[in-house]
């Protein structure tokens, strides 16, 4: 974290709303690509992140450790996250193709990879893909994943590595079989 | 940075690239105008709209269960099964290692602190051990063509790569097996005091838990420490000894006892590195009454999977990442263990090899150990093979379960499995017998059963339910497939001849199996309810009690469910009478059936629940069943402790504790555990063991852990 998070945090806590503000600028692109990946659905996701400025910013005083924002902050959001999922516990909520064109970037959904890849983050368990995403959205270590989702760290570690491992392996699967399309 | 370590971070360098891959699109992702950072003041009120509205979705009177309304102020909290973070709290990595008892000998806290100490010593010279690699010809051989093969996707039969270099160990000699029906079982001690033990799924195979005891003494962790209490008339305790463990290491934690006549064995993971972990247990004297007498210990690799006392054995399962292709020298590819501090490499004759290790490549370490013998008798067992993921024991057997998957050579069909590898059990010592493996993944634990000489499988496929029955020699014998279909198994249990299963989409069918006939496994009856059980627990000959969640008519969850399933005729299960507790509810023994309590003598039994929502009811719950009806007993909530500590908005995020250390402890508080002893029911947090009177459930005292 850098040294003018840090300051941003330490005059949130204290109640000013702009530091809370601009903390939110520092965050917001994670926490909801965090969340729509999660849930695989934008405007639950937006409620997510929506809940998450709410409860952090009543919650914010209490904060002990400041440097320890990053991780407070997704799990609120992983939290709120978990309980959507709980609400819909089986009903498969996935991005329409059309929705997920739109998120890129205003740009038309270049690649296949990138369907791919989204595709093959929906093939992991619900508890899977939050580690996988998680240590990439704020390069949380395992053991700030394990705080984060309420898991036991060694679990989390084999979890990250076994999905990273099948990810791998279905979207070499995957290019494969293109590439093998494309030469026919 | 040597040659070695680059080979070594190739693989991780795979996963690596996975990530960049992964973090480049999330990216790219644009956040819709309606949370950009201008809207923030938005955000804030439809948030807390948002809330409200939740808020309101629970009806009035439901929440009046919620008679602890102590806890304001705080939105969330994370959930944790109660072997979860247990270990991080008051880790003090300057303090020295030393016995705090005010009692304990001299001579115990010396072997304590150098036992402790060797430990330590050994974490971070570990992997500097060079040793003669001779003997490990065969598997460097076996690294290379594993890697060879990889590389150049060799399809040919895998096994005959190494034919003949490592002992494959499969025999088809007839194991003796016996089964019984498991309960929570009830014990009593020399004066005849009744007690609980952990709820443990198969009868007289042990399961580890953070609370032991024997009638007469409570051994249990908490803050750091290894407790020795004297449990008392009316509820009190005396402090007979404690141990300040061995600091575990920024990655590691406490896990499990295992408490077998008069030895105690500590079990807790070391871990200073990332993917580096090292399962220690230290092991204890207990015969002079309250003391605890270092009696050795040993360590092997690898993450933690589960352990089981059989026998008056110890066996212990871990998961470890040390092996890669890209370690060309065998000698960086066998798993070690310590015996007393000593290091030795695992032998070839204790090494197999199972299953799919080309895709997953780690080993399961599994290690025997009779209780009262010296830690050098430790017997160990390494198998390339795979992650595991859960196992079941008996007293004779022990059987790995490995979820993995199988895809099509172009990967466009892809199935799960589950390989299945048996090992025969005695005193101490572990011999691979078979292997096989059934379509789907399992749930857990309660997913498999052995009864008869034959092991029986329930396992979730992509698009239905499945059980199979396999013989000793884990192939199969019958199957019934087809069950619920586009569901997913909730709960699962065993019982003899019959079998019970909860899936869930929509509403929760429970399906009553007859498994009388090995070869043709039939649903003898089924019973659609709202919700799903995630525990079905026997009570009685009679019932069955299911611990899950309620919903409503569109599937979604609005509040706990406690089932009372009449279970007498089992071609008509019937619902008895269930208790709904609307709101946020969890039990925890919906996440470990350890966390189920249950009275070794009246019908009364319990759990810890906890609710994302703090004005809710958190705490400890009994019920009672009485000619086939359930009541609320009573609810023991938060002590003042917890209540303060929440006052102080402490339970979102713990404290560090005066050194500098981040706790991630959310849940300190949370009850994890009931144990009964004689007339006493005893209420485990991380902090403190409440006393509560068995029969009337008043409130006795508090016992500080820290």
């Amino acid at each position: 974290m850098t040294p003018i998070i840090l300051q941003a945090v330490y005059r949130a806590k204290s109640g000013d709303k702009a530091a809370y503000a601009e903390l939110y600028t520092y965050y917001y692109r994670q926490m909801y690509a965090y969340a729509l990946y999660a849930l695989g659905h934008p405007q639950d996701a937006e409620d997510a992140v929506a809940q998450t400025v709410y409860c952090a910013y009543t919650e914010i005083a209490k904060l002990r450790r400041e440097e320890s924002f990053p991780t407070w902050l997704f799990t609120i959001l992983s939290n709120q996250v978990k309980r959507k999922k709980k609400a819909y516990v089986e009903r498969r909520v996935q991005i329409p193709l059309e929705d997920l064109n739109e998120l890129a970037d205003g740009a038309p959904w270049q690649s296949e990879e990138k369907l791919d890849l989204y595709k093959a983050l929906s093939s992991l368990k619900d508890t899977d893909r939050a580690i996988v995403l998680l240590s990439v959205v704020e390069n949380f270590t395992g053991k700030e994943i394990a705080a984060i989702l309420g898991m036991n760290p060694s679990t989390v570690r084999s979890r990250l590595s076994r999905s990273l491992k099948r990810l791998h392996q279905l979207l070499t699967a995957n290019e494969e079989s293109d590439r093998k399309g494309a030469s026919v | 940075m040597t040659r070695k370590r680059q080979k070594k971070d190739k693989e991780t360098l795979l996963q690596l690239e996975m990530q960049a891959r992964i973090k480049a699109q999330l990216d790219d992702i644009v956040p819709p105008e309606s949370i950009a950072p201008e809207q923030v003041d938005n955000l804030c009120k439809r948030g807390q709209n948002l809330m409200e509205q939740r808020k309101a979705r629970i009806p009035r009177a439901r929440r009046k269960f919620s008679a602890n309304r102590v806890l304001a102020g705080v939105m969330s909290l994370v959930l944790v099964a109660g072997l979860g973070v247990y270990g991080f709290t008051h880790v003090n990595e300057q303090m020295p290692t030393e016995s705090v008892s005010q009692t304990a000998r001299n001579e115990s806290r010396r072997m304590i602190d150098a036992a402790d100490t060797s430990e330590r010593e050994l974490l971070t010279v570990a992997r500097r051990y060079e040793v003669a690699p001779d003997d490990y010809t065969p598997l460097t051989a076996y690294t290379a063509a594993l890697r060879r093969k990889i590389e150049e996707e060799n399809k040919k039969n895998f096994f005959d790569i190494f034919n003949g270099f490592l002992n494959d160990g499969i025999d088809n000699a007839a194991p003796e097996m016996a089964e019984e029906m498991a309960d929570v079982e009830a014990g009593t001690s020399a004066e005849d005091v009744e007690f609980t033990d952990t709820n443990n799924q198969v009868a007289g195979v042990q399961e580890g838990d953070i609370v032991k005891t024997d009638g007469k003494f409570l051994y249990v962790f908490g803050g750091g420490k290894l407790h020795v209490q004297r449990v008392e008339k009316d509820g009190g305790l005396t402090d007979c000894d404690t141990v300040k463990l061995a600091d575990p290491g920024e990655y590691g934690q406490f896990y499990d006892l295992y408490l077998q006549e008069n030895h105690l064995a500590a079990v807790m993971a070391l871990s200073t590195e990332w993917q580096k972990e090292l399962l220690a247990v230290k092991l204890y004297d207990i015969s002079p009454a309250g003391k605890l007498i270092s009696a050795g210990s040993y360590m092997q690799e690898g993450g933690y999977v589960s352990g089981r006392v059989a026998d008056g054995a110890l066996y212990l399962v871990t998961s470890s990442h040390n092996f890669s292709i890209y370690n060309e020298k065998a000698e960086e590819n066998i798993p070690l263990v310590w015996i007393d501090g000593i290091e030795r490499k695992v032998t070839t004759d204790e090494l197999y090899f199972s299953g799919d290790a080309e895709r997953n490549m780690q080993y399961t370490n599994i290690t025997g150990y009779r209780f009262g013998d010296a830690a050098s008798d430790v017997n160990t067992v390494s198998i390339l093979s795979g992650y595991t993921e859960d196992i079941y024991c008996t007293k004779q057997n022990l059987y790995l379960l490995k979820n993995n998957w199988v895809s099509s050579r172009d990967g466009l069909e892809s199935y799960n499995k589950t390989d299945i590898c048996r090992y025969a059990l005695k005193d101490g010592r572990i011999e691979a017998k078979a292997q096989g493996t059934v379509r789907g993944s399992t749930l857990n634990q309660f997913s498999a059963d052995e009864y008869h000489g034959y092991f029986r499988i329930a396992t979730t496929d992509s698009d239905e339910n499945r059980v199979t029955i396999l013989d000793k020699n884990l192939n199969k014998v019958s199957e019934l497939t087809g069950l619920a279909r586009g569901e997913r198994i909730y709960s699962c249990k065993f019982m003899g001849e019959k079998a019970y299963l909860v899936t869930f989409r929509q509403t929760d069918p429970l399906f009553a199996l007859d498994l009388s006939d090995v070869k043709a496994p039939k649903v003898a009856g089924e019973l659609k309810l709202p919700g799903f059980s995630n525990y079905l627990y026997p009570f009685g000959e009679r019932y069955l009690v299911g611990v899950g969640m309620n919903t409503d008519e569109n599937g979604s969850v609005n509040g706990m469910r406690v089932n009372l399933f009449d279970v007498f005729d089992p071609t008509s299960p019937k619902l008895s009478d269930a208790k709904i507790l609307a709101g946020g509810f969890h039990a925890l023994a919906g996440i470990t059936h350890k966390a189920f309590y249950k009275d070794p003598q009246n019908g009364v039994f319990g759990f810890p629940i906890c609710s994302y929502d703090l004005n809710e009811f958190n705490g400890f719950v009994l019920f009672s069943e009485k000619n086939g009806k359930l009541e609320v007993k009573k609810e023991l909530g938060y002590t003042e402790k917890a209540t303060e500590a929440a006052n102080n908005g402490e339970l979102l995020w713990t404290t560090d504790d005066g050194n500098g250390l981040v706790s991630y402890n959310y849940n300190g508080f949370y009850i994890q555990r009931g144990v009964c002893v004689g007339d006493t029911l005893y209420l485990l947090s991380e902090h403190q063991l409440d006393a509560y009177d068995r029969e009337s459930l008043v409130y006795l005292n508090s016992f500080d852990l820290d």
